[in-house]
């Protein structure tokens, strides 16, 4: 949008994302309003702003050890996200960058297993995991998420799209691997990194098959596992639900808010000049 | 040692944790899960599994319902990737473009990637059944009420908008963080060439995101065609209205954990496996026609700055 | 290499660390563990940890640890079974029973309760949990019947009477049928409309394998969807509620069928509303449906003769009681179900159907029966093309089929 922008197409402009924004909070919105409701109201649709409270969240969470769902799906998801992104960064720059044996099997296989819907391997991998002792641990609902197909995938495509000349140029000047990785690559990473980061938390916050196999214990339950639990075989009550999605989803709406300073347009130190 | 000594040793060291949790917890289960595609292996009675060799895969050629899942699981992938694919782009477009209330638009847009899919689906029920919301909307431009979840016709639109509605803003963030690698002055460079915004849109950060695009799209099939909590939940697991909302992978979960027929689901998988191996085999050499493309573009634009 | 190197190690050191700590929860101790899993039902969890604590007190050599499972019980119990790693005690529910029992995978539990014990129990809730041997693999802890709930005021408005009999519900739903009301919240399943095929004279199971498409079925069947297509009946889909209870609760609807379970949810949802709860009308036999829910005990355990023990405490008429109590689901043993019934007069009607209520169980398949019925109704609502025979026997052929790969 610069000044040459005529003045009717500003105006589509903003029109256009505004009412995104709407659709896109407009759910929100409506599940936090119905969080807020009565229970013989909650499944009303109407605006009623009267008798609104957080009496549904107080009950949720003095009945519930939701203090300690939160803890386990802290340490689980920070653990995941620090290692795992360590690992698919390290290893997405060796697949662009460094030539070495291998590279196009790896990269071949990362690519597959993506295609291998998760119900299917769910059954052989819980197999695994229970003769590795996994179960009610917190390594186990670490390690075996620590390797993310697509983290690793996507770190790859970034590095491939920085130009390659700095790097070429850092090595005929004689710098070690490790130095155009750390100095070079890394620093042109950083947005790829936030992405990544942001997307791998998310993955592991809101993880619920494979968690609910390993966890028995409720001393164990992750935030997600937590609150299935609540869920009645019969029926439930939207209010509940809702305010449920709510603490769930409030964590990673600040993560956000943290990460996206990151994402600054127009970066010159890009080295491009 | 030599240059190409130690780009092996340099190589294999970076990838080297990836690839064993890779081989222990992805590769093995999956190789376990392909040798199961070939016995009668019933989850309950494991001691009883035979040797049936290609007879689940001769079943799964003849098998009907598994056509129709793949006719429904496709339809919904080729409508929903490129619609996803475009507005996410816009999206970061948006997001980055700097204008008041940046902030606020970036969480807008985010905010549906990071409700789990269990709740989006549960506020999508609320909106979209007969007396929700969405329909009370649309009446407003005199459109009849529909019956979203319990007509065939709409059961998988609907699954459509719910996945393009939650994973938009995952997509727009990958969008966001290559449009952080295009240099201000290739922006101002087509600006004094006198190239309007939307010129440059498409001249300029469609082609130099072609490496994210490809990231997007192939993530974007990939992802769709395993599609299977929208349709879990708008069916409650059976895959109705009439089978519209059965995909792939509802079915393989079905013949798997309802039937208890953990080889024939297996067999499911494998025969998914290879419709998404082609595709993204066909997808991929499309992709990388068009690779030299935005790179000369690049090129060019930088010797003009 | 050095950074590089360190990176490596130390993210290699960090998973170490990970792999190693918290083991916890395996208290050493002399005591004999026994898990008991539950459904997540905060509700039932309750009621399970207060029974287990009671029996703990009386046992200080046992230890049981409940285990709720969250999401798919039957998805993780049967992950959990491929690993021999299910717990040793677990809910099983009569319409999930038949696999279990074929797979071998159950305990017997024959010389748990003595005979005149045994004959305290409804002999229509045993039923579901004995093989084809005759063996009985699970004691039902509670049951649930369905019964008619109509709405008092509109009842009176109108000044009808109540329906015994099809044709009269015909009438009554087609008279409540105005001002934006319909009659009658149908959940289009086998699972409420079961009771109608059995008033028939229709039946879902023979000889051990599922007919659907009796011609009594059927025929039940056309008089259901008739219900809804002349609209004195619509489903939840239609009313645009999760489920029958919503729309009752709000009055969108004067009738309805649904189990005991909605009773409670009625306290939450409208607690002002007056309503009555009545057999479901009938044609040839009165007839309901019933879904159990026992305690069954792996066959891997390592403490059959304790685990055993432990059923025999939680099925005991005293904790029988504790269930009562509850006032959810209805006990099992017909003591208790006359405490129940005293305690609870108003749920009376549902105690008092469970010797004409027929099983929700399909032998091995099911699931597979449940989701293919399901599939035939929906086609018969939604498709005025399609007969229910057509339909029913299509369905009827998937389930032979499915059953022929077991």
């Amino acid at each position: 949008m610069d000044k040459s922008t005529p003045k009717f197409m500003k105006v589509i402009f903003y029109f256009t994302t505004i009412g995104y924004a709407c659709i896109a909070l407009f759910p929100f919105f409506w599940a936090f309003y119905t969080s807020l409701r009565p229970t013989k109201e909650a499944y009303k649709l109407n605006f009623d702003f009267s008798n609104l409270s957080f009496g549904t969240y107080i009950d949720l969470i003095v009945k519930n050890d939701i203090g300690k769902w939160y803890f386990n799906s802290f340490i689980i998801a920070i653990s995941v996200t620090i290692l795992g992104v360590v690992l698919s960064t390290m290893a997405g720059y060796a697949l662009a960058r460094i030539n070495f044996k291998g590279k196009n099997i790896i990269f071949m296989t990362i690519l597959g297993i993506m295609m291998i819907p998760g119900q299917i391997t769910m059954i052989p991998q819980y197999m695994l995991l229970n003769n590795l002792n996994f179960i009610n641990t917190y390594a186990g609902l670490i390690i075996p998420f620590l390797f993310n197909a697509f983290n690793v995938f996507m770190m790859r495509q970034f590095f491939l799209s920085f130009p390659i000349s700095l790097e070429e140029a850092a090595e005929i000047d004689g710098l070690s691997r490790r130095k155009i990785f750390f100095q070079i690559a890394l620093p042109l990473a950083k947005p790829a990194v936030t992405t990544i980061t942001i997307m791998t938390f998310m993955g592991s916050w809101n993880n619920f098959l494979m968690p609910n196999l390993l966890i028995t214990s409720r001393n164990m339950y992750t935030l997600p596992v937590g609150m299935a639990s609540l869920n009645s075989q019969y029926f439930s009550f939207p209010n509940q639900t809702m305010a449920g999605a709510m603490l769930l989803s409030i964590p990673m709406v600040i993560l956000f808010l943290i990460c996206q300073r990151y994402f600054i347009e127009g970066v010159t130190t890009s080295g491009i000049k | 040692m030599n240059k190409k000594t130690q780009e092996n040793i340099d190589g294999w060291i970076m990838v080297a944790p990836i690839v064993i949790l890779m081989l222990v917890f992805v590769i093995g289960p999956a190789i376990y899960s392909f040798i199961l595609s070939f016995q009668d292996y019933n989850m309950l009675k494991p001691d009883k599994s035979e040797w049936v060799w290609l007879g689940n895969y001769k079943e799964l050629i003849s098998d009907p319902n598994f056509y129709q899942a793949l006719y429904n699981t496709l339809k919904y992938s080729i409508i929903v990737v490129p619609v996803q694919t475009a507005i996410a782009l816009l999206l970061a477009t948006v997001a980055n473009q700097k204008i008041k209330g940046k902030t606020f638009f970036r969480v807008a847009y985010y905010i549906p990637a990071v409700t789990s899919a269990v709740a989006s689906a549960a506020m999508f029920m609320f909106l979209f059944n007969t007396n929700g919301i969405a329909n009370k909307f649309l009446g407003i431009f005199g459109f009849e009420a529909v019956s979203w979840f319990n007509d065939p016709t709409y059961a998988l639109p609907l699954a459509m908008i719910m996945a393009i509605w939650s994973t938009v803003g995952t997509q727009m963030l990958v969008f966001l963080a290559g449009l952080q690698d295009i240099p201000r002055e290739v922006y101002e460079a087509s600006a004094i060439d006198g190239a309007s915004s939307i010129r440059s849109f498409f001249s300029i950060t469609v082609p130099l995101l072609s490496e994210k695009t490809m990231f997007v799209v192939v993530v974007g099939m990939i992802g769709t065609l395993q599609m299977f909590d929208q349709a879990f939940i708008i069916s409650g697991g059976t895959g109705g209205p009439l089978g519209s909302t059965t995909t792939v992978v509802l079915y393989l979960y079905n013949k798997a954990f309802g039937e208890n027929r953990l080889g024939y689901g297996s067999a499911v998988a494998v025969g998914l496996f290879i419709v998404i191996f082609t595709l993204t085999v066909l997808q991929k050499s499309f992709f990388e026609e068009d690779e030299n493309k935005p790179k000369r573009l690049g090129k060019r634009r930088k010797l003009n700055g | 290499m050095k950074k590089l190197s360190f990176l490596f190690i130390m993210t290699t050191l960090a998973l170490g660390i990970v792999g190693c700590s918290d083991n916890s929860d395996q208290a050493s101790s002399d005591k004999i563990t026994l898990t008991i899993a539950t459904y997540s039902d905060p509700f039932e969890v309750d009621i399970v940890t207060k029974q287990a604590e009671a029996y703990m007190s009386n046992n200080p050599d046992v230890e049981l640890i409940i285990e709720p499972i969250s999401g798919d019980f039957w998805e993780v119990l049967k992950t959990r079974m491929v690993s021999n790693n299910e717990p040793d005690i677990f809910y099983m529910d009569i319409f999930q029973a038949g696999q279990f029992i074929d797979a071998e995978k159950l305990a017997s539990l024959d010389d748990l309760l003595a005979d005149e014990d045994l004959a305290d129990f409804e002999p229509a809730l045993l039923n579901g949990f004995r093989g084809q041997d005759d063996v009985l693999y699970g004691i039902p802890k509670d049951f649930s019947t369905l019964a008619l709930y109509y709405n008092e005021a509109m009842f009176a408005e109108a000044g009808l009477k109540l329906p015994t009999t099809w044709s009269e519900l015909e009438e009554v739903a087609k008279a409540l049928t105005k001002d934006g009301v319909v009659g009658l919240s149908l959940q289009n399943g086998i699972d409420r409309a079961q009771p109608f095929f059995y008033s028939n004279g229709g039946s879902m199971m023979k000889d051990g394998k599922p007919t659907l498409n009796d011609p009594k079925n059927i025929e039940a069947y056309e008089y259901w969807i008739g219900l809804i297509k002349d609209g004195y009946a619509q489903t939840p889909q239609q009313l645009g509620v999760g489920w029958d209870g919503d729309a009752f609760a709000s009055e969108m609807v004067a009738m309805t069928i649904e189990g005991n379970w909605m009773v409670n949810s009625m306290l939450e949802l409208a607690p002002d509303l007056e309503y009555g709860v009545i057999p479901i009308p009938y044609k040839e036999k009165p007839a309901s449906m019933q879904f159990t829910v026992a305690y069954s005990m792996s066959k891997n355990t390592d403490y059959p003769e304790e685990a055993k023990d432990v059923i025999r405490f939680l099925t005991s008429s005293e904790q029988q009681q504790v269930v009562a109590d509850a006032g959810r689901s209805m006990p099992s043993r017909t003591s208790a179900l006359e405490e129940f019934k005293t305690k609870w007069p108003e749920r009376e009607v549902f105690a008092d159907l469970a010797p004409i209520a027929s099983e929700f169980n399909y032998g091995v398949i099911s699931s597979t029966v449940v989701d293919e019925t399901a599939k035939a109704m929906e086609k018969v609502l939604l498709d005025d093309s399609v007969t229910v025979k057509e339909a029913f026997d299509t369905a009827q052929a998937n389930i032979d089929k499915a059953l022929s790969k077991q």
